[in-house]
């Protein structure tokens, strides 16, 4: 039987406003993402990472976990630039923040039960081994009501929270209100509007990328703030401040520098330290046979309250290691009724950190991590200043190292 | 460093360069420089680390010295290492108490005070701008 009249017309008109326009912009988005050389939907570039800021902090979450209490240990924020079609016309440029945390009980390193007994361990993350991250992202200069999250935690599923909705892919219907303009989907739609239309199609893409930024932050959180620390009884309940001089362009500067390096015979020590010898190094330091730093240690003890008092200012801590010798200086100088300020310097992050956490509560910690045998001088904008060179660190190189160290 | 700015600086002093030497020749001196090399891909057995002194300019290195022929990838470079080629790691220098003196006065740098150890193997110096 011929379909009728009406039929035909019905189909016609929903070919025409629906089927036409959704095929229309589909060849559209298809010729506009091999424009911007990709193949998928989901496929991005990431570029211009870039790490400012570390921020070592304390907040209790009950919400989280009923009566588990969870603190945020770290806050690290930066900038990426992120290329995708999903994001929008033009590689868009976003904050993107990482909440490590870890619970009080991981403290002491137990695994407690709640009083509830309702199965979750009081230690969440116990033995001071694991962490719990949390990814952010959102545009550049949006507010916070405007975040649109992608979240990814250790072990735990995919979740996209928006306005502080956390939303289970993997437990709950998608549900998205009001989020604010996003970009375009794979049909040329604008994000939101597509994801609420047609849901699971789509929505992979999402999940997709933001699966693989996850993992491109994650580099850098690795690389730079060292979660793994945030759990050391040492580092909880501390507050202080890094700022890391690391971005794409820093890692590509020293890679090309080590490279050269190696073909000229002769390596910079920052390398050593860099590439995993920090840990080594403070193992060594705290042996019995390191009888430099036992030196050091007794000169400075011997001649405490000279030395601690002609260090005034803010103090820079040049190649700090695990901080030991700045401390007992500050320690002499809080007893003398200063409030020394504390600037824990090296180009090992785990220097940095190792500083930073052992530091007294009571002494403003703000840790840098950067080459500081070049560029240093930009980096100082405090006025009246104290810099610490101990270790025979200026011993590291050669005569023309040593004339620009000083 | 800006006028009124203080420095500590901690040096090792060259007292006996034969005693220093032996102080570096330990397998925890020598492992120091493993992490590094491991994570460039340079394994136990692709390198030798060894400590080497020269009295005369008064310096200990850390070298490695490649077994066999291996190629490295640093960032987008690829590094062709050849057997028998000898990289030296970390040098550090050993003072004596003018050169510190002179490095000081190069820097525009007062030495407001020296504090030197009983055996006089280790200083630290007080400067000031």
């Amino acid at each position: 039987m011929w379909p009728t009249i009406e039929k035909v017309a019905t189909a016609a008109k929903k070919w025409a406003h629906e089927l036409m326009p959704f095929w229309a912009k589909r060849i559209k988005s298809t010729s506009e993402l091999k424009r911007r050389g990709f193949e998928k939907f989901d496929d991005f570039r990431v570029e211009q990472v870039v790490v400012d800021r570390i921020s070592k902090v304390e907040k209790a979450c009950p919400y989280l976990y009923g009566d588990i209490d969870i603190i945020v240990d770290k806050q690290i924020s930066g900038t990426m630039v992120i290329d995708s079609y999903l994001l929008g016309d033009e590689p868009t440029e976003v904050e993107w923040f990482v909440e490590v945390r870890t619970s009080k009980a991981a403290r002491v390193g137990k695994m407690e039960y709640s009083e509830h007994g309702n199965g979750y361990p009081k230690g969440y993350y116990p033995g001071g081994e694991n962490y719990y991250l949390t990814y952010g992202l959102k545009k550049k200069g949006r507010n916070e009501g405007d975040v649109y999250w992608f979240g990814k935690d250790a072990g735990a599923p995919y979740f996209v929270q928006v306005r502080g909705h956390q939303l289970g892919l993997d437990d709950y219907p998608l549900y998205i209100n009001g989020v604010y303009e996003f970009g375009k989907d794979a049909a040329g739609n604008r994000a939101y509007e597509s994801i609420h239309r047609y849901r699971e199609p789509y929505l992979k893409y999402f999940e997709s990328l933001s699966n693989r930024v996850s993992a491109e932050i994650a580099v850098y959180i690795k690389k730079y703030a060292l979660p793994e620390l945030a759990v050391k009884e040492n580092a909880i309940g501390k507050k202080f401040e890094v700022s890391p001089d690391a971005s794409d362009d820093s890692q590509d500067r020293l890679d090309v520098e080590l490279a050269e390096s190696f073909s000229q015979g002769e390596i910079d020590g920052k390398y050593v330290y860099l590439l995993g010898g920090a840990e080594k190094f403070l193992e060594i330091s705290k042996s019995e046979e390191y009888k430099l730093h036992g030196e050091e240690v007794g000169i400075i003890k011997e001649n405490i309250a000279e030395i601690a008092g002609s260090l005034q200012g803010e103090i820079y801590d040049l190649g700090c290691g695990d901080g030991s010798k700045a401390r007992m200086i500050m320690e002499q100088q809080r007893k003398d009724g200063a409030s020394p300020i504390y600037h824990p310097v090296d180009v090992s992050p785990h220097m940095v950190f190792e500083a930073a956490a052992d530091a007294s509560a009571e002494v403003e910690t703000a840790g840098f991590i950067f080459d500081f045998t070049r560029d240093f001088k930009e980096k100082i904008q405090t006025a009246h200043n104290s810099f610490m060179l101990l270790g025979n660190t200026l011993g590291n190189g050669d005569g023309r190292y040593q004339e620009n160290l000083l | 460093m800006k006028g009124g700015d203080s420095l500590a600086v901690g040096v090792q002093l060259s007292y006996d360069f034969a005693a220093i030497l032996k102080m570096y020749q330990t397998p925890q001196s020598i492992n120091f420089a493993r992490p590094m090399l491991e994570n460039l891909g340079i394994m136990a057995e692709d390198a030798e680390i060894f400590v080497s002194g020269d009295e005369e300019k008064r310096e200990i290195s850390l070298n490695i010295k490649i077994l066999q022929d291996k190629e490295i990838q640093i960032g987008k470079s690829r590094i062709k290492l050849e057997a028998g080629k000898t990289i030296s790691l970390i040098v550090s220098h050993k003072y004596e108490i003018p050169e510190m003196e002179k490095l000081s006065e190069a820097a525009k740098l007062t030495i407001k005070n020296k504090f030197l150890n009983a055996d006089q193997s280790y200083a630290v110096f007080l400067m000031e701008k």
